[in-house]
């Protein structure tokens, strides 16, 4: 990465490796704009650096680990104001508010509204770049949980109905024999269907299974 | 001359003896036919004695011839006595004949000379002969005597007769008829031999006739009068020559009636011919006039006078006169015009003119103005007593008086005035200029004199001196103004020093006394502590240029210390030369005490507006902290990246010092927020320059963006480019204008349903001047607050002094401009100023 970020229409990178983060800026201040994109590049970061929250919004975003830096008071759609938005959007990247007065009514309203920081100016560079290391980690995580339940969810949705409504109750812990029961079949077809559901879904333990279970939120409720 | 002749030729002495009788009886034969004193017979007689001489002399040729040799010798000395006898007896003769008698020689020598003619020119014969014959003649006449002696001498033998003029010894002049002849005489020698006749009495005569002929015609020819003659039977007509210039015929034509009748003016024609037809019809005198006209045209009066007169011979002849009468036509024209003239004249000019007799006590003559003065009947005559009535009762004693004084005086000139009483009542004022006549006997016998109508002129003196009393009342009026007035009136020398002040100046007490002499540098008290206002004060006066507004201090007669303001210029005489200033002073220490009164307060205005500026400051304190606080922590930011590159395994210098130069960017952008700051809060002197009012609202947008943004305030800024300078305080300007905008920040503060936007516009209006509006959407000013928002201490606020909006408008005012809320219907309210435009861009 070695172009500089001063530009307010900076778009985003395209060729960042998987492992890499991207920190996105929205400052409509140029001289802060342009010095923490400074800084991020300094530690090895990819930055796109926007000057109002819209210009952000009229890009696409990158599937990769990326944070937003943010100052609560912009011109036009303000910080708090595009959280919402992206929350709307279905976008989850975790946000770092800035805030030159930082009022306790902001913060709470920020912090409720999923931003994993909040500083206040003058803050040491040092707490930033931690906290957009440590965001960008969460949302790496985030996206690697993402990734195992869109997997785990294809592979579900390649189990038959009977299958299902089994891996279901097997995960809920019941006996093949209460399962048999409950879904009025022969203990031996409820393990058969387990057998598959355990060789589809690629699970090597029953433990296995039920944590995938869990990860989907498919633990069916027990009857009782 | 026969005795010359023997004389001359001594050889035919013999001849002389035999012809001598013959001429002697020749001689006395002539006499009793010719009568010598017949002036015409007189060449005759000459001519028979030259004749008889010339014959005796070639009779006596031949004989001499013959008789030569039969003579000769005897009788010689018998001869001699003989001949003397003779001689003498011819000389006596020659002498005393009563004619004179000349001979000269070629050169005009006279040779001879009778008695007669010596003693005729009053000389003895002695003393012309030998001198030259000229000696008797005038000086112009002499060329003539030459050349006729001339004349004979080339034609010998012929005779030539002249009359000239002769001068006898004593100066006087005759005239003479003159006979000469040349002849040979002896030796070849020519003599010319002159007789000369006395006609002086002749020429006489006939000079007063050729004279009084001359008078005629002058006379003719002067009266313009021709004389004619017409013999009606024979039809011979006489014009004079004057006769013919009247009709401007030539004179060589013939006269006949004709050309009378051609001459007539076609319209006296038929007149003229009937005239003269009755005339010889009865044979009668007649007497007419008529016109002629002339080729050129021109048109002439003729009188014709003429006579009937029965010839000798019983014919009828008419003898006149025609005198050209133009001259007296057009006189008597001109006459009568200037007649109207005058009359004229004196009708305009209300001038009778008059002559009163004054024994009889009666008009002489009149005027028909002196008629139209008094009213009279120009056809009546006038009494006295109607004179009388019609003038000023008032006036009638001193009119009386004037003719008798005249009469007393014996003449002299009169001027007087008098009034006329017309019988409608009006009044006419007359003056009259007379002089008295004085008769035969020494007495005054006619006043004569005018009367000039002065009825208006009056009236005109009358309102001039009323006009001159209202001028003398106005100099009056403004005499007592200018004394009452706080302004004296002051004049100085050529020298500077004061030679004059208007009366009151010391009487109320405004200069101290006695400034009269001295300089005004020395009334002043200022001169030492202003040397330069006074220094160029003193070269004004040495320029001798006009001054105006010229301020200084003194002290009045109590010791007070006034201002005065004074204005003057150099007077000079009427050759230019510098006599000194006039001019007039104002005690303006009242003035000059306002002014300082106002200066005080704007000072205190202007405290106020700094406190009211810092108050703003300290509101906008979080938005200055945030515009100083964002460079500084890019600052920071900038130096810990360019740490980060700096420490990497291969230090990115290219990136550190990038880095750098963006930390000074930002170190100086945050300088220049505190020195924006600063000049809002300094509390200096206002400093009016030309200013754009586009670079202040830049600069206040700087101040106040983070507040807009702050507040969610959208923000736009029309800006009309290229407006005109105006002159005003930077600072102040920026306060106004910041004001305007944090208000209309405040205003929307409580908006939510509609974008906050707030709107600075720049513009100019027709007449010139820079306008500026802030317009924000907010809750709008109610029609009660509209009028007192300007009002100090008023607030809408919570918090705030209440002296923004009033310390705006004392701001703008002071910048020659207003302030005003303008109204619309949309929600919001608009604050706008107008500023006059910087003087000397305008100019």
């Amino acid at each position: 990465m070695t172009g500089r970020s001063d530009s307010p229409h900076q778009g985003v990178k395209t060729e960042e490796s998987s492992g890499r983060a991207i920190v996105f800026v929205i400052d409509d201040d140029v001289s802060m704009r342009r010095s923490l994109a400074n800084l991020f590049r300094s530690v090895n970061l990819d930055v796109a650096a926007f000057g109002s929250a819209r210009e952000m919004l009229q890009g696409n975003l990158p599937e990769v680990a990326s944070c937003l830096v943010l100052d609560v008071r912009l011109p036009g759609l303000s910080g708090l104001e595009l959280q919402t938005e992206l929350a709307k959007l279905n976008l989850h990247i975790p946000i770092i508010f800035i805030t030159g007065h930082g009022d306790i009514p902001m913060s709470v309203k920020a912090m409720k509204g999923g931003a994993v920081d909040f500083l206040t100016k003058p803050f040491r560079d040092q707490e930033l770049l931690d906290a957009v290391v440590a965001a960008t980690e969460r949302d790496r995580k985030r996206r690697e949980v993402e990734k195992t339940v869109a997997n785990l969810q294809s592979l579900f949705e390649t189990l038959s109905p009977r299958e299902q409504a089994v891996m279901k109750l097997v995960a809920a812990g019941l006996m093949n024999k209460q399962v048999a029961a409950e879904l009025e079949l022969a203990e031996m077809t409820v393990r058969i269907y387990r057998g598959r559901v355990m060789k589809k879904m690629g699970a090597r333990s029953l433990a296995d299974l039920v944590r995938m279970a869990e990860t989907l939120g498919i633990c069916a409720n027990h009857p009782e | 001359m026969i005795l010359v002749f023997s004389l001359m030729g001594s050889l035919i002495a013999s001849a002389m003896l035999f012809i001598l009788p013959v001429a002697a009886l020749a001689y006395f034969f002539a006499p009793p036919t010719f009568n010598l004193n017949d002036p015409q017979d007189l060449p005759v007689v000459v001519a028979f004695l030259v004749a008889s001489i010339v014959g005796t002399h070639l009779i006596g040729k031949v004989r001499r011839e013959r008789e030569v040799a039969l003579e000769a010798a005897a009788g010689l000395r018998r001869s001699e006595a003989e001949l003397r006898d003779r001689e003498k007896q011819w000389r006596e003769i020659f002498e005393h004949n009563p004619v004179m008698q000349f001979t000269v020689n070629a050169t005009g020598m006279v040779l001879n000379v009778n008695t007669f003619g010596a003693t005729q020119l009053g000389y003895a014969p002695s003393e012309l002969v030998g001198h030259s014959v000229l000696k008797v003649f005038l000086e112009e006449d002499r060329p003539f005597v030459c050349e006729r002696v001339g004349l004979c001498i080339e034609t010998v033998g012929q005779s030539h007769t002249w009359e000239i003029q002769k001068i006898r010894k004593d100066g006087s002049v005759l005239w003479v008829r003159e006979n000469a002849k040349a002849m040979q005489w002896a030796e070849d020698k020519l003599v010319v031999l002159i007789a000369c006749e006395d006609i002086t009495e002749r020429k006489r005569t006939e000079t007063a006739l050729r004279r009084s002929e001359a008078h005629l015609a002058q006379a003719q020819e002067l009266s313009r009068t021709g004389s004619f003659g017409w013999n009606v039977a024979t039809g011979e007509v006489h014009w004079s020559k004057e006769t013919f210039r009247i009709f401007q015929y030539d004179p060589s034509t013939k006269p006949i009636p004709q050309l009378v009748v051609d001459r007539t003016h076609p319209e006296d024609r038929a007149a003229v011919r009937e005239t003269i037809e009755r005339a010889l019809q009865n044979e009668e005198d007649f007497e007419h006039e008529y016109r002629v006209l002339m080729p050129d045209g021109s048109v002439k009066h003729l009188h014709a006078l003429a006579r009937a007169i029965r010839t000798a011979s019983g014919d009828i002849e008419f003898v006149g006169a025609v005198t050209d009468i133009t001259a007296a036509k057009q006189a008597e024209q001109q006459l009568r015009r200037s007649e109207a003239y005058l009359a004229e004249a004196q009708h305009l000019s209300h001038t009778g003119s008059w002559s009163w007799d004054v024994d009889r006590l009666e008009f002489v003559y009149r005027s028909a103005e002196v008629d139209h003065l008094f009213g009279f009947d120009p056809e009546q005559a006038v009494s006295i007593e109607t004179i009388r009535s019609r003038i000023h009762p008032d006036d009638l004693p001193r009119l009386q008086e004037v003719p008798r004084q005249a009469i007393k005086d014996k003449g002299g000139h009169f001027e007087y005035d008098f009034r006329i009483l017309l019988p409608d009542g009006a009044i006419r004022r007359i003056h009259s200029v007379a002089h008295a006549v004085v008769g035969s006997d020494g007495n005054v016998s006619e006043l004569i004199g005018t009367h000039m109508d002065v009825t208006e002129q009056h009236a005109a003196r009358e309102r001039l001196e009323r006009a001159l009393a209202a001028l003398r009342e106005s100099e009056q009026r403004f005499r007592d103004y200018a004394e009452t007035a706080s302004d004296w009136l002051w004049e100085t020398g050529p020298d500077h020093r004061v030679t004059r002040l208007s009366e009151h100046t010391s009487a109320a007490g405004i200069l101290a006394t006695e400034v009269v002499g001295l300089l005004s540098w020395e009334i002043a008290r200022d001169v030492e502590a202003e040397p330069e206002k006074w220094r160029q004060h003193r070269a004004t006066l040495d320029a001798r240029l006009p001054f105006r507004d010229f301020i200084y201090r003194t002290v009045t007669q109590m010791g007070s210390p006034i201002y005065v303001r004074t204005s003057g210029k150099p007077f000079f005489d009427a050759a230019g030369n510098f006599l000194g200033y006039r001019g007039v002073s104002t005690d303006i220490t009242a003035t000059i005490r306002a002014d300082q009164a106002e200066r005080e307060l704007r000072k205190a205005q202007a405290e106020l507006a700094h406190v009211t500026r810092v108050t703003t400051l300290g509101e906008l304190t979080t938005s200055i902290a945030h515009e100083i606080s964002q460079p500084l922590a890019a600052i920071i930011t900038n130096g810990e990246a360019c740490l980060g590159w700096l420490g990497r395994e291969t230090p990115d210098l290219s990136e550190a010092r990038c880095s750098v130069e963006w930390i000074i960017e930002d170190g100086i952008r945050a300088s220049e927020v505190i020195r924006r700051i600063r000049a809002l809060a300094k509390k200096g002197e206002i400093e009016m320059v030309p200013v754009d009012i586009n670079d202040i609202v830049k600069e206040v947008i700087a101040l106040v963006t983070r507040e807009l943004v702050s507040h969610q305030v959208s923000f736009r800024t029309e800006l009309t480019p290229a407006l005109p300078m105006i002159l005003g305080d930077r600072v102040q300007l920026q306060q106004v204008i910041t004001n305007l905008v944090m208000n209309g920040i405040e205003a929307m503060q409580t908006v939510r349903d509609r974008p906050r936007e707030l709107v600075i516009r720049s513009s100019q209006d027709d007449m010139g001047r820079v306008h500026l509006a802030v317009t924000d959407c907010g809750v709008g000013i109610t029609e009660d607050d509209a009028d007192r928002v300007f009002n100090p201490f008023f607030t809408t606020k919570s918090s705030g002094l209440g002296m923004g909006l009033s310390i705006c408008r004392s701001i703008v005012e002071a910048h020659g401009g207003s302030l005003s809320i303008a109204r619309k219907q949309e929600p919001g309210a608009t604050f706008q100023f107008a500023l006059p435009l910087h003087k000397e861009v305008v100019s």
